[in-house]
């Protein structure tokens, strides 16, 4: 099979870029929900990620029916630990941002050190399913079977995501939460239900974005604060309560830190927060943000 | 039905509201008018449970609600028409309403509680609308929205926050007579305005609102017939000129039945406002 090798290099990193982005948009996605419709800034979330990654290197064995376990296990311990955060939240909900960052700042250094506590300081190993450990040939190219099969997963949590967001009640009232919070108070709805249905929901989001993308992003020490960092880029850039922008801003980082990486080597140390800063200039409240009904 | 007795409410600057007692009977309007700054809008809020009461009660259908969380005051049985209509930018005509009907909701006693079905007969422009955005509708489909939405609650008390607010005079005339509808279902409405000829029109009763206190509070035939007073007391110019009699409802519907009009005459263009 002929190949166009002018694009050789740039391939498998811009699949790798589209992998990486969906894993930082289904990370982030909670993030979003939380600072566009509770109102918090929640900096503990990339700590629910690690929770899901440290949850994949724990059981997973190489067979399928561990990845499942360990999806349902991390899923479940993420979405307790961000229901853990709201309840902790309740009485500072209404509060400033910079004290919600502060609790929510030390919740992630106390779970960032329980975590290191009970796996260690070391960069646990993950085992991927063995079926999937190996590579398949895609236009000519040899790629890792798992991250082609997690782009299809996680392709296919974005939809449903969508479908939530976009088709259900619950999605209807975060949309409406996002909008006008104290209107949907006031047609009956408890608030504070809807700040805990959020941040459940974001930390089931990330706990299954680190169990899924543990060969990816894997757990450690570092990852709560990488994710969290990624994850508040995507915020920044996507603009806050869209779905549809935090996923345009998740492709762009995905690709900006493998493809422009690829590109432009001795720029990848800046180069994610060059390409925020410019997209800022350009769109101040980032790439897709809903205007409010006058 | 809605009664505040010597409410006081007010915000962290200071007390707004200085023990207003109002008595709002199902059926009825009661129209609370006042200029700016006078404290309507936080009678309103204060009622909905959005600014905290420091003093007093409110009582629905004889229960205190003051105090309680706006959401429990709405399962209480209040609606509110917020000023600006505030319509969710981002949901359509159709999901707002999806929102807002709580089918496991008791309706009001004895009465046949509102539907989607009902809501778009007696308010037949949002059915050519269910697609649209709240931020894609004119200023008198949002106004008819959020009205919509507060119904759907199946709310025995009705809070109206200068619904005629921005809009041209003829689609005013049109929420004016649907206030009256509304109360004519059996609805307590507590309409807030700045613009006294909207009250004077629709109201039964007509209370003035000056630094937070109520100074004035008769039935509407009496306020008519002094218009000399309330035109002090608001310093307009207007009042004179206000109409003899309350108007029969009869632009949109059979106030009774509520059946589909005739024809509304709210065409795409006479809708939007300049």
């Amino acid at each position: 099979m002929a190949v166009d090798t002018r694009i050789d290099p740039y391939l498998v990193p811009a699949l790798d870029g589209v992998a990486y982005g969906l894993l930082v948009f289904v990370a982030a996605a909670g993030l979003v929900l939380c600072f566009g419709v509770a109102g918090i800034l929640n900096l503990a979330h990339g700590t629910l990620y690690a929770i899901g990654g440290y949850t994949a290197a724990a059981l997973l064995d190489g067979g399928w029916s561990s990845l499942l376990l360990a999806l349902a296990v991390g899923t479940v311990a993420a979405t307790a630990a961000g229901a853990l955060v709201a309840g902790l939240l309740t009485r500072v909900a209404a509060r400033s941002h910079l004290t919600q960052a502060l609790l929510t700042f030390g919740l992630a250094l106390v779970g960032g050190s329980l975590l290191v506590a009970a796996f260690g300081p070391d960069d646990p190993p993950v085992r991927v399913p063995a079926a999937l450990d190996g590579s398949v040939a895609v236009a000519g190219h040899r790629y890792a079977a798992y991250r082609l099969v997690f782009i299809v997963v996680a392709a296919v949590l974005a939809g449903l995501l969508h479908v939530a967001v976009r088709r259900t009640r619950a999605g209807m009232l975060v949309r409406a939460a996002v909008d006008d919070a104290e209107m949907v108070a006031v047609l009956g709805v408890n608030p504070a239900w809807i700040r805990l249905g959020v941040l459940a929901a974001a930390g089931a989001l990330a706990g299954a974005a680190g169990v899924l993308g543990a060969p990816i992003i894997g757990p450690g020490p570092d990852t709560a604060d990488a994710v969290l960092l990624l994850s508040l880029v995507v915020v920044v850039l996507g603009g806050l309560g869209s779905m549809g922008g935090t996923l345009l801003a998740a492709l762009a980082v995905g690709q900006i830190q493998t493809l422009g990486v690829a590109l432009a080597p001795s720029a990848a140390p800046f180069l994610l927060f060059a390409a925020m800063a410019a997209v800022l200039a350009v769109r101040a409240r980032g790439l897709a943000t809903a205007r409010r009904a006058s | 039905m809605l009664r505040t007795e010597r409410l006081c409410a007010g915000y962290a600057d200071g007390i707004v509201l200085h023990e207003v007692t109002l008595d709002v009977a199902a059926g009825s309007v009661q129209a609370v008018v006042g200029r700016n700054g006078a404290g309507k809008s936080t009678l309103v809020h204060a009622v909905a449970g959005l600014v905290r009461p420091c003093g007093g009660r409110i009582e629905v259908d004889g229960v205190q609600v003051a105090g309680r969380q706006p959401h429990r005051i709405a399962r209480s049985g209040v609606g509110l028409v917020p000023q600006g209509r505030r319509v969710f930018s981002r949901l359509t005509v159709a999901e707002h309403l999806a929102l807002a009907a709580v089918p496991w909701r008791a309706a009001t006693p004895g009465g046949e509680g509102w539907t989607v079905a009902r809501i778009l007969e007696l308010l037949p422009r949002l059915a050519a609308r269910l697609r649209h955005r709240g931020d894609q509708l004119s200023g008198g489909e949002q106004q008819m929205l959020a009205i919509a939405r507060a119904l759907l609650g199946q709310p025995r008390v009705l809070l109206l926050d200068e619904p005629c607010e921005g809009l041209a005079p003829n689609l005013a005339a049109r929420v004016r007579d649907l206030v009256g509808i509304l109360a004519g279902t059996g609805l307590a409405v507590l309409l807030v305005e700045q613009q006294i000829q909207h009250a004077v029109e629709v109201a039964d009763r007509i209370a003035v609102l000056e630094y937070g206190r109520v100074v004035y509070d008769r039935p509407a035939d009496e306020a008519r017939a002094e218009p000399g007073r309330l035109a002090a007391m608001l310093s307009v110019a207007a009042v004179a000129e206000l109409p003899a009699v309350r108007p029969v409802p009869g632009l949109w519907a059979d106030s009774t039945h509520l059946t589909r009009p005739p024809s509304t005459g709210m065409s795409d263009d006479a809708d939007r406002i300049p």
